[in-house]
């Protein structure tokens, strides 16, 4: 028994010192100006989600190396916090503490996926401490939820996939037999209901022949792509992404699925560079958004010239959307606290005023305008297009371009998505857009 | 020897409650830590009877999710009722699983619990509608007798820690906890003193899986959402290896092997944020390969020293 | 004397081997009945049926009035029937006294979750166990850093300690030195004496069994061949070739 009790008597030493090493620092005094402006950014740099997680922090890099290389927010300079969400919700929600409680650090943009924003959700609104979200595109984030501090400077998943829906319609594509195949989880989920619900809209006779989840990470799609081609469906949807969609896309052209159905590869624009030529001609692709490097709105924009310049310099890459969606974001902090500087006679805002300043934000991002509507949801506009091979290019580019306005596709605040898709006018697509009518 | 060993308890604690007083998120790492401490305790039980569970994360999950679906179906906040629904729920599907997988040992037990949660892994991300599919689930802030709780949270971990430790403790000395280390050395000798071993190994699975319960709704109420990712065999080896650097020969190990996780990753987060895995990997290796024994044989160490100098 | 275990008209066999061939044999009450014969006779088969260890393809063991062949080891060691192993059975990572506490609680009040296995009713009969063979001193050992003659003792020590009707004893002297073995066969049968337990023990040295034997079965290819006193049977010049030869 001696025996045991020493054990213990060292164990506790061992707790001790760890308890006491995770004391946070010393306290600064709140209110003043600080000498530099911390900003967490929650963002994937390991794991396979960091095929879209890394090129957003590698663009959160950027930014604030030219944020500061400006002079910074009134002279005050600013330091990105980065945290891995591959570490796990649990961690994630406890890094967000800390980086609040015990770095002190007033604004976050977090986070990439949608189980992370959906935690982190709360406790920002709990230590009052705005959040801005910035790829992570789940509905539900503002669904009947009345936050103060978080607010999202993306779309959600129903703009982003009426966007495809409508595209089709009004290329008057064959929907009468569709095939879905997503990856199992929400995102997967969330978009197919949004999509074949909006087809079935305006083609009540369109038809989901086959409809096929294949887990995240799945090293082969030989079985789902057989069953699709044995469905013989019009058009395939997928939302895929990052080595899903690499591998799906590679095992499926030598079997010539893409010239059996019409495709539309969602998020296919961002494996142009692993494809190059090889990527199927005439799929339906955008970017969640209005993220495309190449959109007239991007071209004309010196700011937006000068980060995908830097950006290729650097890291030998051309930008995906993930990396403009991260880079908009930081600019949201940037014009949030500008404008709390503004209007606070130039008084460095707390974290209520930069959330005040955050509500009804309109900003001129890198791809285009952004405006924070009432319920805190991001409003952009949604590009989408086809593929297509072009002298002169080793990638395709997306042609037969459209801009759908984000107020035309976004559900009016409060409205129940599904609900409102199934009572769009009927004349709603003549309102849109046409495809085409965007860029050359 | 009572009255030293308890007397330490008592000073880490107290120690507890003043890094908690200190910090707000202090406590909240100290929560998640000392949960997971107390899931990390079911496993070490288990390994007493040298069998090691790659499933774990099943209880730990089920204790998370059965607190999540009493605030969600009844609207239920109170801290002690969602907290008993996790251990409940946790503790009957352990009844369940107990009843088949006591049957075998070694690799297969270690696999066919990793087999049971990962089937509820999949079953939770692909049941979207029912589960919130990878998006997970909410939980409320809790309230306590009606009132917010504020740090008890906290103080409602460190006593269930005490509670379960003390409890342990006790069942460890009593012939059923000595017949777990029997069963590791010899199970025919143990059914020829008319002990069934595979009831032996039932109950201590139920037990078990009750504190991964309870250290599971106690991490999401802290936590305040769910996700499939709890069921998945990562969470599953993050307890076995609580369990394993704290060392399964003493009841304080698991916590002290949790403590040390934590640390080191915040730690990590906060002065290399990119190369956290790396961090954890050097500190298990360090662990097991200068103290095999886990944490709690530290105090060892220094005798092995003088006999391997003699 | 009234018969305590009986054993009707068994049948083992292993693939081809037939290793009890219609065996019949009653152990009498109160009795020491040794058991002997060649290596692959069919002795330790026996004991093993009659522990629950082996179901036999036919016939049946009573003991008393309770069918044995379908109930497992611990069901048959409940009922009052000990048994002690050739190789030792031992907690290796529990002291000596542990080993024994852990025999005396599994008597009676094993599933308490909350008593101490030190009680004092434990302490004391488990205590006495090791007093009856004299292993007092190696109360706080090891069981893995014993020799093997204690672990022999400790292994029979725990069979006591469940304070059976019947007990097996598997060659209780085999792999022990000759000086230890009569030593420890000195103690177990004066304890089993003193205790009044009916025994049953497999025995290759004729020395023992002549010295502490009531009785002996004879066993040659499953069979039993003889049964009576020993100085009768071992005088017999064909048994006495058929054990030795083999031996």
């Amino acid at each position: 028994m001696q025996h045991y009790s020493r054990k213990t008597a060292s164990l506790a030493g061992v707790l001790f010192g760890l308890v006491f090493g995770l004391l946070p620092q010393a306290a600064w005094g709140a209110g003043e100006r600080p000498a530099q402006l911390k900003v967490g950014v929650f963002t994937f740099v390991s794991g396979p989600a960091a095929s879209y997680g890394m090129p957003a922090k590698n663009a959160a890099d950027l930014m604030f190396e030219s944020l500061n290389a400006g002079g910074g927010l009134a002279g005050v300079r600013l330091e990105p916090v980065f945290v891995d969400e591959a570490q796990g919700t649990d961690a994630v929600v406890s890094e967000f503490r800390r980086l609040v409680t015990s770095r002190h650090v007033p604004v976050m943009i977090a986070a990439l996926s949608s189980a992370n924003c959906l935690a982190l959700a709360p406790v920002a609104e709990q230590l009052k401490t705005p959040m801005i979200a910035w790829n992570c595109d789940t509905h539900h984030l503002f669904l009947k939820k009345k936050y103060r501090y978080v607010f999202r400077a993306n779309t959600s998943t129903v703009p982003e996939f009426v966007a495809y829906a409508a595209y089709l319609l009004q290329k008057k594509a064959d929907v009468s037999r569709v095939g879905i195949i997503d990856p199992d989880y929400a995102f997967g989920h969330d978009a197919a209901v949004i999509f074949s619900e909006t087809l079935r809209r305006f083609r009540p006779d369109s038809k989901l022949v086959v409809e096929l989840y294949p887990r995240l990470g799945s090293p082969s799609y030989s079985t789902e792509i057989s069953r699709l081609l044995a469905a013989h469906p019009a058009v395939i949807f997928t939302n895929f992404w990052g080595a899903d969609l690499e591998n799906f896309v590679r095992q499926a052209l030598p079997r010539k699925l893409f010239s059996q159905s019409l495709a539309v590869i969602a998020l296919g624009t961002t494996v142009f560079e692993e494809f190059g030529q090889r990527f199927p001609q005439g799929a339906v692709v955008g970017v969640l958004g209005d993220g495309w490097y190449h959109s007239p709105a991007v071209r004309a924009n010196p700011q937006a010239q000068r980060f995908i310049k830097n950006y290729q310099e650097r890291f030998h890459q051309v930008p995906v959307f993930p990396a403009f969606k991260m880079a908009n974001a930081v600019l949201v902090v940037e014009a949030a606290y500008r404008r709390a500087l503004r209007e606070n006679k130039g008084q460095w805002p707390d974290s209520e005023r930069l959330a005040r300043a955050l509500e009804g934000l309109r900003v001129k991002t890198l791809t285009g305008p952004l405006t924070l509507r009432a319920d805190h949801d991001g409003l952009t506009d949604q590009i989408v297009g086809v593929s297509r091979n072009v002298a002169g290019s080793p990638y395709p580019v997306m042609a037969d371009m459209v801009r759908y306005p984000g107020e035309l596709v976004t559900p009016p605040v409060d409205a129940d998505p599904i609900q409102w898709i199934k009572t769009l006018p009927a004349d709603y697509l003549e309102r849109l857009p046409k495809p085409g009518s965007y860029g050359p | 020897m009572k009255g030293p060993r308890a007397l330490l308890w008592v000073c880490l604690a107290a120690a507890a409650v003043a890094v908690a007083l200190a910090s707000p998120w202090a406590s909240f790492i100290l929560t998640v830590a000392l949960a997971k401490g107390l899931a990390a305790l079911g496993v070490a039980l288990l390994l007493r009877a040298g069998l090691m569970s790659l499933g774990h994360a099943l209880f730990y999950a089920a204790g998370g999710y059965g607190a999540a679906y009493l605030a969600r179906w009844l609207g239920v906040t109170d801290l002690l009722l969602l907290l008993g629904a996790g251990f409940l729920s946790a503790t009957v599907l352990g009844l369940f699983t107990g009843a088949v997988l006591v049957r075998y040992r070694a690799i297969f037990f270690a696999m066919l619990n990793l087999a049971a949660s990962m089937v509820f892994f999949s079953l939770v991300t692909k049941l979207y509608n029912l589960t919130g599919g990878s998006d997970g689930m909410p939980l409320p802030v809790p309230t306590m007798f009606g009132l917010k709780p504020g740090q008890g949270l906290f103080y409602l971990t460190l006593a269930c820690v005490f509670v379960c430790a003390g409890g342990l403790r006790r069942y460890l000395d009593s012939a059923m906890g000595q017949g777990l280390g029997a069963i590791a050395t010899n199970e025919i000798r143990l059914e020829y003193l008319g002990i069934s071993v595979n009831g032996l190994l039932f109950v201590n699975y139920a037990i078990s899986a009750g504190l991964g319960g309870l250290g599971g709704a106690l991490a999401a109420i802290a936590i305040g959402h769910v996700t499939p990712e709890l069921f998945f065999w990562t969470t599953s080896a993050q307890l076995l290896l609580g369990a394993a650097l704290g060392g399964a020969g003493s009841v304080a190990g698991p916590f002290a092997g949790m403590l040390l996780l934590e640390g080191v990753r915040t730690a990590a987060s906060q002065y290399a944020p990119l190369l956290w895995e790396m961090a954890m990997g050097l500190c298990a290796l360090a662990v097991a390969l200068f103290v095999p024994q886990g944490l709690s044989g530290i105090v060892d160490l220094p005798q092995q020293w003088k006999r391997a100098v003699q | 004397m009234k018969p305590i275990l009986k054993a009707e008209d068994l049948q083992v066999a292993f693939g081809g081997v037939i290793a009890a061939d219609r065996v019949n044999l009653t152990v009498l009450a109160d009795e020491v009945l040794a058991i002997v014969g060649s290596n692959g006779s069919g002795k330790t088969t026996f004991v093993n049926v009659c522990t629950g260890y082996i179901k036999p393809r036919r016939g049946e063991v009573y003991f008393g009035n309770t069918a044995l062949s379908r109930l497992h080891p611990r069901a048959i060691t409940r009922l009052g029937i000990a048994r002690a192993f050739q190789i030792p059975q031992l907690f290796a990572e529990h002291t000596v006294l542990e080993n024994l506490l852990l025999a005396a609680a599994a008597r009676r009040g094993f599933w308490r979750p909350f008593s101490a296995i030190s009680r004092p009713c434990y302490l004391e009969e488990a205590r006495e166990a090791l007093g009856l063979l004299g292993l007092e001193g190696c109360a706080s050992q090891r069981a893995a850093q014993l020799s093997e003659g204690t672990r022999k003792l400790v292994d029979i020590a725990m069979a006591l300690a469940l304070r059976p009707r019947l007990l097996f004893m598997d060659e209780p002297t085999s792999g022990v030195s000759s000086d230890e073995a009569i030593v420890i066969m000195e103690a177990v049968m004066g304890a089993l004496a003193r205790a009044g337990i009916t025994t049953v023990f497999v025995e290759h040295d004729m020395e023992m069994v002549r010295r502490y034997a009531h009785r002996v079965a004879v066993w040659e290819s499953g069979r039993v061949v003889a049964q009576g006193q020993p100085h009768g049977i071992l005088h017999d010049s064909q048994i006495r070739e058929s054990i030795a030869g083999m031996a």
